[in-house]
């Protein structure tokens, strides 16, 4: 029995998927790396490529390789948020907090594990890491990526109604 | 292919909905909501696709797939573009640190801050301290830790979310 090229292309991209996500273990495992976001999306879009190339290999037309490569761009989508969860979400780390001291923690001691001007001063300069943000003598500016960047989502978070947030 | 196809319209639709129901509904439980509407949609995707010709009226024939395989697949790509898409949007817009920072920036007179500045005004005003605080209330509202004689202790759910975060964060040798 033989899979029609739809089926052949979303299996092969769910392998590839999968191989992105053992690679993103391995490598961030056993490796020290500077770039965390990039190496990620180098690696799903490596996954693209291999999904591309075994497609043609399989004798799949370019219409059902296309959504091979558009299911793995979804696996993308999905797994980038679960990542920064894991990465760098405050709420995960109050719970590992709170996990890791026997018997809980007052609201106080949970709020005094966070100094409000060490959490500021980091994302700061993670924010200018990323080019997000440029240094203004003691101040910070937004750059051009910033700024498109934040206007995009004061206009979702108006579209939307959503208030001040954050 | 009519999987792709419609699963980018009803994600278009989908979007459309969710927009009304943010403007118009006032319910604190907004990911729940949203939820709500995606799953109630997902029948009604599965349905158009069922009822609609294999080729939609316009797709040539070398484009047709298997009807199992492009509802699957249909499905998989609306789910994904919800999940990933317009559910995460949301929660970015709603609750993102950095995109909070960026847009107190944008709106500053002087577009630019000072690290002070940037602490006091976080939030349109409120602080950082708010951003800790709404961070543990929803914590608690989820379920995830309780309140027991005054300190803050993590439920059962919690206690398996704590070492799936810590299981992950060793293996991808996060710093602490």
């Amino acid at each position: 029995m033989s899979l029609e090229p739809l089926a052949v292309a979303s299996l092969m991209a769910l392998a590839w998927t999968a191989a992105a996500i053992a690679a993103h273990f391995a490598l961030f495992g056993l490796g020290r790396v500077e770039r965390r976001s990039r190496a990620l999306v180098l690696l799903f879009v490596a996954a693209a490529l291999g999904e591309a190339v075994t497609c043609v290999a399989l004798g799949v037309d370019g219409a059902r390789t296309l959504c091979g490569m558009v299911l793995i761009a979804c696996a993308f989508i999905l797994y980038m948020p679960l990542y920064y969860t894991v990465a760098a979400s405050f709420s995960a780390r109050m719970l590992l907090d709170l996990a890791g001291a026997p018997g809980g923690l007052s609201r106080e001691a949970l709020a005094g594990r966070y100094p409000a001007a060490a959490i500021v001063a980091g994302r700061l300069e993670t924010l200018c890491r990323a080019g997000y943000l440029k240094h203004a003598d003691s101040a910070v500016a937004l750059t051009a990526k910033g700024v498109v960047t934040a206007r995009a989502f004061a206009l979702v978070k108006r579209a939307w109604r959503l208030g001040a947030g954050g | 292919m009519k999987g792709l196809l419609l699963a980018a319209a009803g994600s278009l639709v989908l979007a459309a909905a969710i927009t009304v129901l943010l403007r118009r509904a006032r319910t604190e439980r907004r990911v729940d909501a949203l939820l709500r509407v995606f799953v109630v949609s997902l029948p009604v995707f599965v349905a158009v696709y069922l009822f609609t010709p294999a080729d939609l009226g316009m797709l040539p024939a070398s484009l047709v797939d298997g009807r199992l395989a492009g509802a699957l697949y249909g499905v998989a790509i609306y789910a994904a573009l919800f999940l990933g898409g317009w559910l995460q949007l949301y929660n970015l817009a709603e609750r993102g640190f950095s995109l909070r920072i960026l847009i107190d920036i944008d709106e500053h007179p002087a577009r630019a801050m000072t690290p002070t500045e940037v602490l006091r005004g976080y939030g349109a005003g409120r602080g950082i301290d708010w951003m800790v605080a709404k961070r543990v209330d929803g914590l608690v509202s989820e379920g995830f830790v309780q309140l027991h004689a005054g300190r803050l202790v993590p439920t059962s759910r919690g206690q398996r979310a704590a070492s799936l975060f810590a299981t992950a964060r060793a293996a991808l040798r996060l710093p602490a």
